[in-house]
């Protein structure tokens, strides 16, 4: 029973005395001065107009919330919206007629088809940096010594350069003209060079190779500190591979995948510039939306209130998170016991 | 199970493993009968645990083979052999409840959820943690976590019951309370146990046999009484035990009987009808606690006189060393029966005898 106390005095939130909060005031500071402070300033201009020749907000202009509802809504005022689309079929003889129309409902905001589709890329990216990424940091975790620093350091080298350059590589590799298909077509692997540029998938590409070490890290950190005797106690009692890993590896990293999930997810949610450079700026994320306003589209009180929207949107899915999470105990046991 | 009673329960023939230049088991050989307390007993570094582990199966062993229950398991991973470990770090599933961990191994044996839930309570009453039943790993005590692995592995019925210096981890007091009950679970099981442990008290407490291992072979397997009074070997007595070693020429052959002679003019008498005829130099063994102290009184065989050169205060017991006026020592261990009377101190002159029995002959 008092060990039982000692685990959840450990655990519960101590409060700081008087030296932890001197300790922490470099970092409220901080916090006050570059987020709390912005982002306030960020809020109130979301509601504020834009000043028709510079873009800037009018902040003594009164207060409106048009922005928000210019993301909400379409300009016919609409929330959502139906689209006929036709149904087509091809006869034998190879002409397409029209059979019937397919009615979908859809949202008929553009701004908010906008973050529709940047979650989904983040949520594709941050799966795919999953499956990639866990193999890769167990074997990482699971290396001796010299071998595992030798691969933390291949996984971090790719942040010795700028992002952007990285993004620029890319691009030169996958243009009609780039080495992949100029290396395809010396090969003899195909005849014609294939456009692999500005899809949504050079987008995803371009999406996961930033974002997995964002993934591998965390991951490697709950494989490494996995004891392994419990994978060997597992087999011992009769599971499998596949039972161990589900039953003793996963529930044990899993704290290491939700940390990744979040590294990646959220700021995957507002990248931009991949999806302008490697996507054509034909399936853009609201992350250039948003940089957009600022510069060309001179609509700063517009740009806040995505800003804010976007903002709002993760605030309110780590509260779901938040309260999931104290609900399921599992995994956090399995930090406390360390 | 398809257990034939004749046959023994594990049977390792000629295996060896080498970890790149080191050989860590050479060439063993061993069986173990059915419900026997068998215990691989040897300092760090002698090759138990990699036997163990072999066992187990999470080593393949370079050459021989391993079989539990007449089958060969050379070949079969550890989830798919009928036997069970308990770990040294307990390695107990620190996500899972007590009962979620002990019900872990029946339920990768897909028993039905009434029948695991009914062996889960049998064993948690078996190793009396009633009332532990939700608790979470991090939340018991070294004992009682030792609890947990155990009766997680033994509700499983596995054909044997691998340990793996599973007392290791607990203060002396509770490591004596544990070997009792644990020799009696072995009893009350019938599981056939093999016990891993450097400690020569638990080896010498719970086993049938004990193997004692040293450098990847087995240097004497025996019950604890043959280990102990009868070590074949040099490592053996100088391991388990206080001895006295020395190296005595041999003189005076009589039949069983030889009178041997340490150093200069010291002289034992002696069995030593286990050694070659033609052998002159040995080395023998006496344990300390067999060299009797008596005062001052008469000559008797195998008596001699010595000064006390040091006494040690190990609470039932006292730890005296002895010196003749050769200048031999001896290790002399007797029950601390003084109280205030204090009758052995460093200065006293004593008679020591050695019953000619208690001189073992481990080297010729």
């Amino acid at each position: 029973m008092q060990a039982a106390h000692a685990t959840a005095a450990r655990v519960g939130g101590r409060r700081p005395g008087l030296v932890g909060w001197l300790l922490l005031c470099p970092m409220l500071l901080w916090l006050a001065a570059f987020v709390v402070v912005p982002t306030l300033i960020l809020a109130y201009a979301s509601f504020t107009r834009a000043d028709e020749d510079t873009g800037f907000p009018i902040y003594r202009g009164g207060l409106t919330f048009e922005n928000y509802r210019r993301i909400v809504l379409d300009d016919d005022g609409h929330f959502l919206r139906t689209e006929q689309e036709e149904i087509t079929t091809v006869d034998r003889d190879g002409t397409e007629r029209v059979t019937g129309t397919h009615a979908t409902t859809v949202i008929a905001a553009p701004y908010l088809r906008v973050f529709g589709s940047s979650l989904l890329y983040a949520g594709i990216t941050t799966v795919l940096c999953v499956f990639v990424g866990y193999p890769m940091a167990w074997y990482i975790g699971r290396a001796n010594e010299r071998t595992r620093n030798r691969l933390l350091m291949l996984v971090m080298i790719p942040f010795w350069t700028g992002f952007l350059i990285r993004t620029y590589a890319w691009i030169t590799i996958l243009a009609t003209d780039g080495l992949l298909n100029g290396l395809l077509q010396y090969t003899h692997a195909i005849t014609q060079p294939f456009g692999m540029l500005y899809t949504p998938g050079a987008v995803v590409l371009g999406l996961v190779y930033s974002y997995l070490p964002f993934m591998i890290l965390p991951i490697y950190g709950s494989v490494e500190k996995l004891d392994h005797t419990l994978v060997e106690a597992a087999l011992d009692l009769g599971a499998g591979p596949l039972a161990t890993f589900r039953k003793i590896i996963l529930p044990l990293t899993r704290p290491g995948i939700a940390a990744g999930v979040l590294l990646v997810f959220v700021p995957a949610v507002g990248m931009y510039a991949i999806s302008s450079l490697m996507g054509g700026g034909r399936t853009p994320m609201i992350g250039d939306v948003i940089q957009n306003q600022f510069f060309t589209g001179r609509d700063w009180p517009f740009g806040c209130a995505l800003g804010i929207t976007l903002v709002a949107m993760f605030v309110a899915a780590f509260a779901i998170l938040a309260k999931f999470r104290s609900s399921v105990t599992g995994s956090d046991h399995a930090f406390r016991a360390r | 199970m398809n257990s034939d009673p004749s046959k023994p329960m594990v049977e390792l023939r000629a295996v060896s493993k080498r970890y790149g230049d080191l050989l860590a088991v050479r060439d063993v050989s061993l069986t173990v009968r059915r419900g026997e307390f068998l215990t691989l007993l040897g300092p760090s570094g002698c090759g138990k645990t990699t036997l163990l582990r072999m066992l187990a199966g999470f080593e393949t062993p370079d050459a021989g083979c391993v079989l539990i229950d007449a089958e060969d398991v050379t070949a079969l991973p550890p989830n798919r052999r009928d036997v069970n470990q308990v770990f040294q770090s307990y390695a107990l599933f620190p996500h899972l409840t007590v009962e979620k961990n002990i019900a872990f191994g029946l339920q990768m044996k897909r028993l039905p959820k009434a029948e695991i839930a009914a062996k889960v309570r049998h064993a948690i009453d078996l190793v009396a943690l009633q009332g532990k039943e939700a608790a979470m790993p991090a939340t018991l005590s070294g004992g009682q976590k030792q609890r947990v692995a155990l009766a997680r592995a033994i509700v499983c019925e596995p054909k044997v019951l691998l340990l793996d210096e599973p007392l290791s981890a607990l203060d002396a007091k509770l490591r004596g309370q544990m070997q009792i009950e644990l020799k009696n679970l072995q009893r009350t099981l019938g599981i056939t146990f093999v016990f891993v442990t450097h400690a020569q008290d638990e080896a010498l407490t719970m086993s049938d046999r004990i193997a004692v291992l040293h450098r990847g072979a087995i240097e004497q397997l025996g019950t604890a009484d043959e280990i102990y009074h009868r070590p074949k070997t040099r490592f053996v007595a100088e391991f388990i035990g206080q001895a006295n070693m020395m190296t005595a020429s041999v003189r005076n052959r009589e039949g069983a009987d030889a009178l041997l002679a340490i150093g200069g003019e010291f002289t034992l008498r002696a069995h030593v009808a286990a050694i070659p005829a033609t052998a002159q130099s040995v080395t023998i063994s006496i344990r300390a606690e067999k060299i009797q102290i008596c005062g001052d009184g008469a000559a008797a065989e195998n008596s001699f006189a010595a000064e006390i050169e040091d006494v040690l205060f190990r609470g039932e017991m006292l730890q005296l060393t002895v010196r003749t006026p050769d200048g031999l020592r001896f290790a002399v261990v007797i029950a601390n029966t003084g109280g205030a009377r204090k009758p052995h101190q460093v200065g006293n002159r004593v008679r020591c005898v050695i019953h000619r029995s208690d001189i073992v002959v481990v080297d010729s």
